[in-house]
């Protein structure tokens, strides 16, 4: 059978093209209609006031955070499931996301956020762990892909639970209307504060999962054969866990709970790809900047009275490929 | 023929008694001065609160001591505080009922055969209605004299009150990006210092959103915000620091004197005027 | 030039000793068969000389204790086919093969032409050269053998363990496969087979390890080993062994009487 499989840098390079394009289209679009005459003069120093806030508080902030987070969420997803050798693991899915958001509201309605801003990732990184830790305890080595995503929905439902009582018990008459936009996602009104906080922890995170390649490409043929070929299997998972709840925890501080982008990303790049786990995962997290990008862009073009939530946009695109999983053979990925 | 007489009596009284206890009974009439007035609504509580006698007062809503959202919060120290049960209702046996309405309250609703005493107040957007619901109230609680005297107070203190807004264009501007619009109290507040509200600038209805890239757009002259959203307690209130919105000068207000009409309306417009001088002193 | 020794060896599961006071020595050029009835500890000896489970006693290759040994460095002495035919992602044949040269490659590197040349080695000795671009999770339980086998050549290592490389194998493929790790031996490989075939493993081993309940019952050439007696203590079955020909056969007439 032959399989179309790019050369991997013509695939990367083809990736980043795409992001480019998402990233300038989301500078060139918003609530406010600002001519592409406008927007070069306030990039190139010369524009009136209001386009240069708007493009360098506003859009630019916002863009730069949707290449990160959809970077972060996209990687996660493929690194996931390389190392728990399936496809249908991702951060949203195995609750991490959820569990991220709880440390974020658990930081910003207690007021703890304000002792010091690192306390808002800490707290979202330490929830990210806590529910990384526990699923790989109730589920680390369960061969059926149905065991780890029972796991996962256990462990997710657990921490929107406890989001939503943290929210009741705050002393924040607003609760209901901050439940949701931490649960399904947002990159409205960011800030650079809000870059600052995320994009060190989500390049730390990335740095230790894209470490992985090797490993994951050893696991292909079990524990036992990746170890005795030469894989350290207690440092891989080390750096698993600890990578993905520092970058996931990171960008959920900043945007909420997004999910599914690690899901769908790994599955449309995997074709393209040899299918190793080690080559999915560069594509994979340039691919999840050009999605989240493209997605946040189309919750601004879609005209809806309410701001349409960016994890509602992606929902819609996940299920779709979950619902695909579901009834194709194992064989076909 | 004599049991046919009777048999129509007996069923003529017996249908004129059915229709006696189907009828609403009328409404007791509250004693000249009330001594158990309940207040249903934050709103009413205010006015309660500014024209009755501790000792009249039975009891008021839940947020009545909280300083944030109730002017005369330090006068209702010490008061019992109900919350929207009928049971409480029922243990007090109130001579005076006042709402926003009075007559549709859930509570009340689960006692249809009682028949207390009722003050309905309408919801006030304009001064002339503050003044309305303050004569109405006034009555109602026994002091007539007091509504009339506290009407005149008040417009002694508006009554000097510069316009420093010269036309310039303000926005009201709510936690999660929420606008006021025209009709509604704030409105009349930034009218009457001499500002124009961005919201019927725009032609936007009593309430909208509006994100902040419109915000930026439209520059207004000022924006007014509440002093409760001074601190970042959530994502609602952290998009009203964002660094976009640096550059407008701020009017902050207690949601106390706002969202109700009521005598803090004058504190309300008094602080708003002085603000509006402050800004324009450091600014020149 | 490769030993491995082990010095009474012992491995304990929960809270069963599944593996006990084993001691044996392993050189070059021979092709040992580990043989014994299920749960005897036949795999978990397998793997205890690989590191992968904790063990009492010492592992040493080459006179270095394994469990102090790098994992890298024990990965390029010994090669390890495991049990089952284990395999995660529909990679293709040659990508898979090309697994087999992990250890060798230096952190951030990439493959190198050394590399190609040691995977195309391994995949001619393997005989799966016309396979190279198919699938590895469509092939054959025979083809699929031969590639994880060809895998493990790549490795390129002076020893090689086997753990049941002929389960769920036909004859002819049975055969393949002994063929070629007779041919590793004789090539002057270290050479050590987990085997459920006592037919098979008398015919192509030169040395067998009996092992029942975890210890060694027997160490020698196939035709000492396999006696009748033996098998009766072991097994439990009643066999008539021909001892006549180049190797012994094995017939089992029935369970041991009684």
């Amino acid at each position: 059978m032959n399989r179309f499989a790019p050369p991997r840098w013509s695939l990367i390079a083809a990736l980043a093209a795409l992001a480019l394009v998402a990233a300038v289209a989301s500078l060139l679009f918003g609530a406010v209609d600002l001519s592409v005459a406008r927007l070069f003069a306030a990039a190139t120093g010369s524009g009136d006031k209001v386009a240069s806030i708007i493009l360098f508080d506003l859009r630019l902030p916002r863009t730069v955070l949707a290449l990160a987070v959809g970077a972060m969420l996209g990687l996660a997803g493929a690194a996931l499931q390389g190392y728990l050798r399936n496809p249908l693991a991702e951060p949203s899915v195995l609750g991490t996301s959820n569990a991220a958001a709880l440390g974020g509201v658990a930081a910003i309605y207690f007021g703890l956020a304000e002792i010091h801003p690192i306390i808002l990732p800490l707290l979202a990184t330490g929830g990210a762990l806590v529910s990384l830790a526990l699923l790989f305890v109730l589920a680390g080595k369960a061969e059926s892909p149905l065991t780890l995503i029972l796991a996962g929905i256990a462990v997710g439902t657990l921490a929107v639970a406890g989001t939503s009582l943290a929210l009741n018990l705050s002393p924040n008459p607003f609760a209901a209307m901050e439940i949701m936009t931490w649960l399904l996602g947002s990159l409205e009104n960011r800030s650079f504060d809000h870059v600052w906080i995320a994009l060190p922890c989500i390049a730390i995170g990335a740095a230790m999962l894209l470490w992985n390649g090797r490993a994951l490409d050893a696991l292909t043929l079990g524990e036992d054969a990746a170890q005795a070929l030469g894989t350290d299997l207690q440092k891989t998972r080390l750096r698993l866990l600890i990578g993905t709840a520092i970058g996931v925890g990171g960008a959920v501080a900043v945007t909420g709970a997004i999910g599914f982008v690690g899901l769908i990303v790994p599955h449309l790049i995997r074709p393209l790809t040899d299918r190793s786990p080690s080559a999915i995962l560069l594509p994979s997290a340039i691919g999840g900047a050009a999605l989240l990008t493209l997605a946040d862009l189309g919750v601004r073009i879609i005209p809806t009275t309410n701001e349409l939530k960016l994890g509602v946009v992606t929902a819609f695109l996940g299920v779709p490929v979950f619902l695909v999983h579901l009834m194709r053979e194992r064989r076909l990925w | 023929m004599r049991r046919l007489g009777l048999a129509a009596a007996a069923a003529l009284l017996g249908a004129a008694g059915l229709l006696w206890a189907a009828s609403p009974a009328p409404r007791a009439k509250a004693p000249r001065v009330p001594q158990r007035i309940v207040s249903i609504n934050l709103c009413a509580d205010q006015l309660v609160l500014a024209l009755a006698d501790k000792g009249q007062i039975a009891g008021l809503t839940k947020n009545a001591t909280d300083a944030e959202m109730s002017g005369e919060a330090a006068k209702a120290q010490g008061i019992p505080q109900l919350s929207n049960s009928a049971e409480q209702i029922l243990a007090i046996e109130p001579d005076l009922i006042v709402g926003m309405p009075a007559s549709r309250s859930a509570a009340l609703s689960a006692l249809p055969e009682q028949t207390y005493p009722l003050l309905d107040l309408d919801t006030a957007n304009t001064l002339g209605g503050i003044y309305a619901s303050i004569r109405q109230t006034a009555v109602a609680i026994g002091h007539p004299e007091r509504g009339d005297a506290l009407v005149a107070r008040m417009e002694g203190e508006l009554a000097g009150l510069p316009k420093p807004g010269r036309g310039r264009v303000a926005a009201y501007y709510q936690r999660r990006g929420y606008m006021t619009g025209t009709g509604t109290l704030i409105d009349e507040l930034m009218m009457r210092v001499g500002l124009v509200n961005l919201a019927g600038k725009l032609g936007k209805p009593p309430l909208s959103q509006l994100s902040i890239e419109e915000m930026v757009a439209a520059q207004p002259d000022y924006l007014i915000v509440e002093s409760a959203t001074d601190k970042v307690t959530d994502q609602g209130s952290e998009m009203l620091h964002h660094p976009a919105l640096k550059d407008i000068p701020r009017i902050s207000m207690p949601q106390a004197w706002t969202v109700c009409g009521s005598p803090a309306y004058t504190q309300a417009a008094r602080s708003m005027a002085a603000q509006i001088v402050r800004l324009d002193g450091g600014r020149s | 030039m490769v030993t491995i020794t082990l010095k009474d060896v012992g491995v304990t599961l929960g809270r069963r000793a599944v593996v006990h006071g084993v001691s044996a020595a392993f050189g070059v050029g021979t092709l040992t068969g580990i043989v014994g009835p299920n749960g005897a500890g036949k795999s978990t000896l397998a793997r205890a000389m690989l590191a992968l489970v904790p063990a009492s006693g010492t592992v040493e290759v080459d006179g270095a204790d394994v469990a102090a040994m790098p994992r890298a460095d024990l990965a390029r002495r010994v090669a390890y086919v495991p049990q089952g035919q284990t395999l995660h992602w529909p990679l293709t044949v040659e990508r898979l093969v090309g697994l087999g040269r992990l250890p060798h490659l230096a952190p951030m590197s990439r493959i190198a032409d050394a590399d190609n040349a040691a995977i195309e080695r391994a995949m001619a000795r393997a005989d799966v050269l016309d396979l190279r671009d198919r699938i590895a999770t469509e092939l054959s339980g025979g083809e699929r053998a031969r590639v994880l086998f060809a895998r493990a050549l790549a490795v390129e290592a002076p020893a090689l363990i086997a753990d049941e490389p002929l389960a769920s194998l036909d004859p002819r493929h049975q055969i393949d496969v002994m063929d070629m790790l007779h041919t590793e031996a004789t090539g002057g490989g270290l050479v050590i087979a987990v085997l459920h075939d006592l037919t098979l493993a008398a015919r192509y081993c030169d040395r067998l390890l009996l092992i029942d309940s975890g210890r060694i019952v027997a160490d020698g050439a196939p035709a000492e080993v396999l006696t009748a007696a033996r098998l009766r203590a072991v097994y439990g079955i009643d066999a008539a062994v021909e001892t006549g020909g180049e190797w012994p056969t094995i017939t089992v007439l029935g369970r041991a009487g009684g």
